[in-house]
């Protein structure tokens, strides 16, 4: 009670005068703040060479996974790693070097190898002669966050495509049904051979825009807004299909295969979701094919409840080293800033949270050369 | 041969029906929207109306309905391909409880004949 009556009085004064008041009354006190904060706080002594950690709290230890032990004394970058971008780095260094604040946001690695997305925040902390004693490091890992984003980010555009493939659909079709009305009414009246050809291919034409027409409306029809949380099989996976057929380049083969699925089945994952973890899959094999190869994908029903969805490309494949970490966030091999490497942990957080499973394996043979692309098998129950 | 009012919205649409109900041998009398349409329906006889359901001006279901709350009123066919985020079929739901028939969009010509000729043939 009389700690806290000292601190409300000198509130009013300068943030100074509390930490002193808080430091020389109850340390204590001082030291729960720290020790008890749900942010990740990081301390550097700003007097000895190449910044040494002087502090960190249970909030850093529980994030990073490294105890106080085993960092205090080192420089805080030991928490970067392959894909930490350097730019970002040389952007903290910079700042450092002229005592000023900086926030930014990177890859880092926690003791056990797992990346994570790290909100930073460094600012210089000097004492009341302005000399410079410390750097104050405060982390905080937005991975989850990030993944969220991205796929919203996903739905929203699917939505999107959606509603508007489904209104140009219509306008389309409106279009469409007089040239076709109106080319196979007058047909028979047409005596000359010739002009009849011409003719039956202007009809055969618009017929095969209006098919087009229907299958962007299967896309719409709210099918990718939210709503059930289930899929049907194998409608829903062709008509997705149909759509990411419209995302890769046309020098990308897709060739599908239900035939050994005898009955209707339903995944407990909404469509929209869905759509996300086949159309990543399929984009992934486009890219790697370097956009002009064979995806295969198969859908086949096991004994056991479960059905197994397989997306097999001729591209280069995943080298055995490398086939833990491609599940993980931000790993990427496509360089620049192009693939932001979420790709597949959004594939598997939501194939996971249906009770599904996720296996890499050797796909179509290479066409050239002597090896085989990469498949992603797909193992989800189904509803009964 | 019938008497049939067709009622739709979209002039290249209701043209090709036209021609291909007139081609077939019938009467037809064009109407751009559900009242201009009532109207015409109020003035002459006719053996069936077809209507558009989903108009900007007014709604074929009101067609639908107006219709067929008349004893001894014309046959009525509703058609209708959806609008955005609107199926076909949610789009005939209603006036379909009372129609005699429904078309949904896009249909062929030779089915448009079979369904008129099922309702006025006798
Ligand atoms: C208090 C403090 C906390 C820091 N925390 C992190 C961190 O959580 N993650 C990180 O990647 N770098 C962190 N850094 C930055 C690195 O320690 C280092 O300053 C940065 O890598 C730039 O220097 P370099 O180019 O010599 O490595 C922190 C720095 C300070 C002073
Ligand atoms: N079919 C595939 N064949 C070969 N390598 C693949 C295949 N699919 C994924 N990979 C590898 O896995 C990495 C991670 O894929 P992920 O989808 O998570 O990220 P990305 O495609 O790089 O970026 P983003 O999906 O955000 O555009 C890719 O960069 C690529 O190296
Ligand atoms: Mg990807």
């Amino acid at each position: 009670m009389k700690q806290s009556g000292a601190l409300m009085k000198s509130w009013k004064n300068d943030g100074y005068d509390v930490l002193e008041d808080i430091a020389g009354q109850s340390p204590e006190l001082l030291k729960s703040i720290l020790e008890g904060s749900p942010d990740t706080i990081s301390l550097s002594d700003a007097s000895r060479p190449d910044l040494p950690l002087a502090y960190v709290n249970p909030s850093f230890e529980k994030t990073t996974g490294y105890q106080r032990a085993d960092v205090l004394g080192r420089n805080c970058r030991f928490l970067q790693g392959e894909e930490t971008s350097s730019d970002d780095v040389a952007r903290i260094r910079r700042a450092i070097a002229d005592r000023q604040p900086v926030e930014v946001t990177l890859v880092n690695y926690r003791k056990s190898g797992e990346p994570f997305l790290n909100a930073l925040r460094i600012g210089p902390i000097f004492d009341r002669s302005g000399q410079l004693t410390a750097f104050l490091g405060i982390q905080r890992d937005i991975t989850e966050q990030r993944l969220r984003a991205q796929q919203d980010n996903t739905r929203n555009r699917l939505e999107a495509l959606g509603t508007a493939s489904g209104a140009l659909a219509h306008q389309l079709n409106n279009l469409l049904h007089p040239v076709a009305s109106l080319l196979s009414l007058h047909l028979p009246d047409i005596t000359d051979a010739n002009m009849r050809k011409d003719l039956e291919i202007a009809l055969y034409s618009a017929n095969q825009a209006a098919e087009l027409s229907q299958s962007l409306l299967g896309l719409s029809r709210g099918r990718f807004e939210g709503g059930d949380s289930a899929t049907q099989l194998p409608e829903g996976l062709l008509r997705i299909i149909d759509l990411a057929r419209l995302m890769v380049p046309a020098s990308m083969v897709i060739e599908t295969s239900t035939g050994s699925l005898s009955q209707h089945l339903k995944i407990p994952i909404n469509e929209t979701l869905f759509a996300q973890v086949v159309i990543n899959l399929i984009v992934n094999a486009s890219q790697a094919c370097e956009h002009s190869g064979r995806i295969r994908i198969d859908l086949t029903a096991s004994q056991t409840q479960r059905i197994k969805i397989s997306i097999a490309d001729d591209g280069p494949g995943i080298p055995d080293a490398d086939v833990n970490k491609i599940f993980m966030p931000f790993y990427t091999k496509r360089t620049s800033k192009k693939g932001s490497g979420l790709g597949l942990s959004v594939v598997k957080r939501i194939i996971n949270e249906s009770g599904g499973l996720i296996q890499v394996g050797k796909g179509l043979p290479q066409p050239k050369g002597r090896g085989f692309g990469c498949v992603i098998t797909l193992d989800i129950p189904f509803i009964t | 041969m019938c008497q049939i009012l067709l009622i739709d919205d979209m002039l290249p649409v209701r043209h090709s029906i036209a021609a291909t109900l007139r081609k077939a041998g019938h009467d037809v009398v064009e109407a751009e929207d559900g009242s201009k349409g009532l109207e015409l329906a109020a003035r002459d006889r006719f053996d069936l109306v077809i209507t558009d359901i989903m108009m900007p001006a007014s709604d074929g279901t009101d067609v639908v309905f107006t219709l067929k709350s008349q004893v001894g009123g014309p046959k009525v066919i509703a058609m209708s391909g959806g609008g955005s985020g609107i199926s076909a079929d949610e789009a005939l739901q209603m006036s379909g409880t009372q129609a005699d028939a429904v078309l949904t969009k896009p249909f062929t010509n030779e089915v448009l004949i079979e369904t008129v000729h099922s309702l006025t043939a006798r």
